[in-house]
């Protein structure tokens, strides 16, 4: 069976784990992995890919211009502000460069 | 038992307001079922006073908590997203409010969707109305749990494996999932996009219709949405006499004996009527879960990461901008939540993405060439809606592979994009059980229609709750 790499997972998630939830994930992922494995077992070899569910054509909007969201309404969930951007951590910092 | 167009007669006759509906049902709210994370009042009072005429004139609604009605909290049932308010409504929502619908509240989840019990989520788990110690179903089981109380006349849900239709199984109600398209999925929260649709639950076919006649049509806001015309749903009066019912058989395995002799009682009593029904087989059947777990869990994995802390969300400060989104995300998922991220985090990855998804994939594409094989040969399928009724609470919280069991009779419409509809088939003990009815894609009509038909004979005596005449 295909070991988990946890502590990998987590990095491609970006999703912050302490040890004792990495232990009980580890746990919980094999368990689920051993299961889902299952589909190995089906013969698939002359299916085609599914590109849509859909079986008819999927039809395209008018191309027309619609009034956005204000910046008032697109920033009013953020937590962390400044005038009228989000705030993210210095990226860069002068040590840098 | 009054139904939506009943409830349009007796304002016209002015036997009930509106106002006088909307307070009972506010006063069969039950905070012991946790049925609402937000109770929207004065949003429902003020619907009520633009006076809107339509066909859901008056009439209170439930909305799960993961579809935007603008200037609402909109959560998800998750601590990611506490305190976000809507900056719009979706489009099921302007369709209802153009129609004269009220929303009396949002409905409890397992967080994003992911779950078979409302147990999973950060507002606490919801309650069954027919029995205080089991569970509602999942993960739409607020929005079972508030019109099996007689708090809403009828509510939305969305479906991505069972969500809507499960719920309405143990909570004795008619859940919809429509064909995949016919709905715009526009301001619901994405959990596995390609199979996401909202649904609906409701005491009846004919309410079910008339919703589904509402909120179903081309959006150009959903790319994925059908331009397909769509029925007049509500009107089920025609009955579905030269039709025949497919009984597949692998779905009659490994449930409870006593789910298997309600659904074949409601098979008897549809012959009686003159209904035909063949055995057909769907060998299929026992891959639906783990090919559902697949998708849908590395389709989450894709919509989940949105969540940031940076736009919107629960924000917990790092040591770097990494660090932040990492913390951030820890604390506003639950467990459930990010074991689905971190397994679609796995089977899209490089070494693992041919063995997983992409077989996956194929096999998803089997299951639903074999449907629409069978439904050739038949109008519908007739299933269980779920293996067993309403398990108890904590007893799955911690089997993240046994939560999934119920899922095997619903997950086959979501992978097809078949519409499907579970009714009530009966009571075990004190807890309803329902059957369900697979049909051709935009065949909502047909399927409600026998399951008015059934309505007809032989109705459903265990509705917990009636709201009263005002």
């Amino acid at each position: 069976m295909r070991e988990i790499d946890i502590k990998h997972l987590s990095k491609l998630a970006n999703i912050e784990l302490d040890s004792k939830e990495e232990k009980l994930l580890q746990e919980d992922l094999d368990k689920i992995i051993k299961h889902i494995r299952r589909i190995q077992e089906v013969e698939v070899k002359t299916v085609p890919n599914t590109s849509h569910l859909s079986v008819e054509k999927l039809p395209f909007r008018e191309d027309k211009k619609e009034e956005p969201l204000s910046v008032k309404e697109v920033l009013s969930n953020a937590q962390n502000l400044s005038k009228n951007h989000f705030t993210i951590n210095r990226m860069i910092n002068e040590d840098d460069s | 038992m009054k139904t939506i167009l009943e409830y349009q007669e007796e304002f016209k006759k002015q036997r009930i307001t509106p106002l006088n509906l909307l307070e009972d049902c506010l006063k069969n709210i039950d905070p012991s079922l946790n049925a609402y994370i937000t109770v929207t009042e004065d949003l429902a009072k003020k619907g009520l006073g633009k006076n809107v005429e339509g066909k859901l004139k008056g009439i209170p609604i439930a909305i799960k908590d993961n579809i935007n009605i603008k200037g609402i909290p909109t959560s998800c049932a998750s601590n990611v997203l506490k305190g976000f308010i809507s900056t719009f409504s979706a489009t099921v929502i302007e369709r209802i409010e153009k129609n004269g619908g009220i929303f009396i509240g949002k409905t409890n989840l397992d967080e994003f969707g992911m779950g078979s019990s409302t147990e999973r989520s950060y507002y606490g788990p919801t309650k069954n109305p027919f029995d205080l110690t089991k569970v509602p179903g999942g993960s739409s089981g607020g929005s079972a749990a508030a019109v099996a109380c007689g708090s809403a006349i009828i509510s939305l849900g969305s479906d991505t494996g069972g969500s809507v239709r499960q719920p309405a199984s143990y909570c004795g109600l008619v859940g919809l999932k429509p064909t995949y398209g016919r709905v715009s999925r526009y301001g619901l929260v994405a959990f596995g996009s390609s199979l996401d649709q909202i649904g609906i639950i409701g005491r009846n076919a004919e309410d079910v219709g008339v919703l589904l006649e509402v909120i179903a049509g081309y959006d150009p806001k959903d790319s994925t949405s059908s331009e397909k015309e769509i029925d007049d749903y509500s009107n089920l009066n025609t009955i579905p006499k030269d039709i025949k019912i497919g009984i597949p058989e692998e779905y009659f395995k490994q449930i409870d004996p006593e789910v298997h002799s309600s659904v074949i009682k409601i098979k008897k009593t549809l012959e009686k009527e003159g209904i035909s029904f063949k055995s057909v087989s769907l060998p299929t059947t026992n891959y639906i879960i783990p090919t559902y777990q697949v998708i849908s869990y590395a389709e989450a994995s894709s919509n989940l990461a949105r969540y940031d802390g940076v736009r919107y969300g629960l924000r917990k400060e790092g040591e770097d901008f990494h660090d932040t989104i990492r913390k951030s995300r820890d604390e506003g998922f639950l467990p459930e939540v990010k074991r689905r991220i971190l397994i679609g985090s796995f089977v899209l990855s490089s070494e693992a993405i041919a063995e997983y998804y992409e077989r996956a994939d194929l096999i998803r594409r089997l299951i639903t060439q074999e449907f629409n094989k069978v439904l050739k040969e038949v109008d519908c399928l007739l299933t269980p809606a779920t293996p067993t009724p309403a398990f108890p609470i904590g007893e799955r919280t911690d089997d993240p592979i046994r939560m999934h069991v119920p899922d095997r009779m619903t997950a086959g419409a979501n992978l097809a994009g078949l519409p499907a509809v579970v009714a009530p088939a009966g009571m075990i003990g004190k807890l309803p059980i329902g059957y369900q009815l697979i049909g051709k894609p935009f065949d909502e009509k047909k399927l409600l229609s026998v399951v008015r038909l059934v309505e007809k004979i032989a109705p459903f005596k265990g509705f917990l709750k009636e709201v009263k005449d005002g």
